[in-house]
């Protein structure tokens, strides 16, 4: 493989806060010991080595490469957004077109009910689900979240809901 | 990420690779890597974006 891109340096967060809301989202997808290390990384501001290079490869490649198209050196938070609401979903579509890929995408939700670090969540698309609050412990019940897989990753507000929502209609995930 | 399927490179163009997927083939872009042929990618949005090891192929396979 030869670059064209700096493919093979490691990704450049814009702040803290960034890298935070990566590790938000990226969370589900690490493997289980290395959740509680990234949930003390969000909540507790305790330093984690984790290579998020190393970790997630394909999520952090396409942010260099959105950064990149954007003609930013480093990512930022709206970057990881949308790399996460709407780009990843794409992905999953595209590479497997077979496959339910539903547990994987990234989802909105109304929380229902709440009980220490569980909630129960309505999903845009009907599904009641019971997810981990654990980074997100000041949301309660009522407020819009973004879910994948089994955590909640950010608290959003209804325009973001309305948005992501439009987008998993328009990829036939929604109907 | 989780359940990304790779594509075998079975023919480098200038500008893209044609991928065997096994049941289709389809074709990628390479604006911002080149793989070559026998390597395995992902892709997103029409683009390849990552190279796989060996080791990360039979995970993902098996998945």
């Amino acid at each position: 493989m030869k670059p064209k891109m700096k493919m093979n340096e490691k990704i450049n967060f814009k702040d803290k806060e960034a890298k935070k809301i990566f590790m938000r989202y990226a969370l589900p997808c690490s493997d289980e010991e290395r959740r509680k290390e990234i949930i003390r990384y969000i909540n507790e501001d305790e330093e984690a080595d984790i290579d998020t290079s190393e970790s997630f490869p394909t999520a952090t490649n396409m942010l260099k490469i959105m950064a990149h198209e954007k003609g930013e050196k480093e990512v930022d938070k709206e970057i990881i957004r949308e790399y996460f609401w709407f780009r990843h979903g794409e992905m999953l579509k595209e590479n497997n077109p077979d496959k339910d890929v539903k547990k994987c995408l990234v989802m909105p939700g109304k929380i229902k009910s709440k009980e220490g670090k569980e909630g129960i969540v309505e999903l845009v698309n009907g599904e009641e689900k019971k997810v981990d609050l654990s980074t997100l412990e000041e949301t309660g019940k009522g407020s819009w979240v973004v879910i994948h897989r089994d955590y909640a990753s950010e608290k959003i507000n209804e325009e973001d809901k309305d948005d992501i929502k439009e987008f998993l209609i328009d990829l036939e995930i929604l109907e | 990420m989780c359940l990304a399927r790779p594509g075998k490179v079975v023919e480098v163009k200038e500008n893209s690779v044609i991928l065997d997927y096994g049941d289709e083939k389809r074709e990628a872009k390479t604006t911002y890597l080149k793989p070559e042929i026998g390597e395995y990618v992902i892709v997103n949005s029409g683009q390849v974006i990552q190279n796989l090891s060996e080791e990360e192929v039979k995970e993902t396979i098996t998945l």
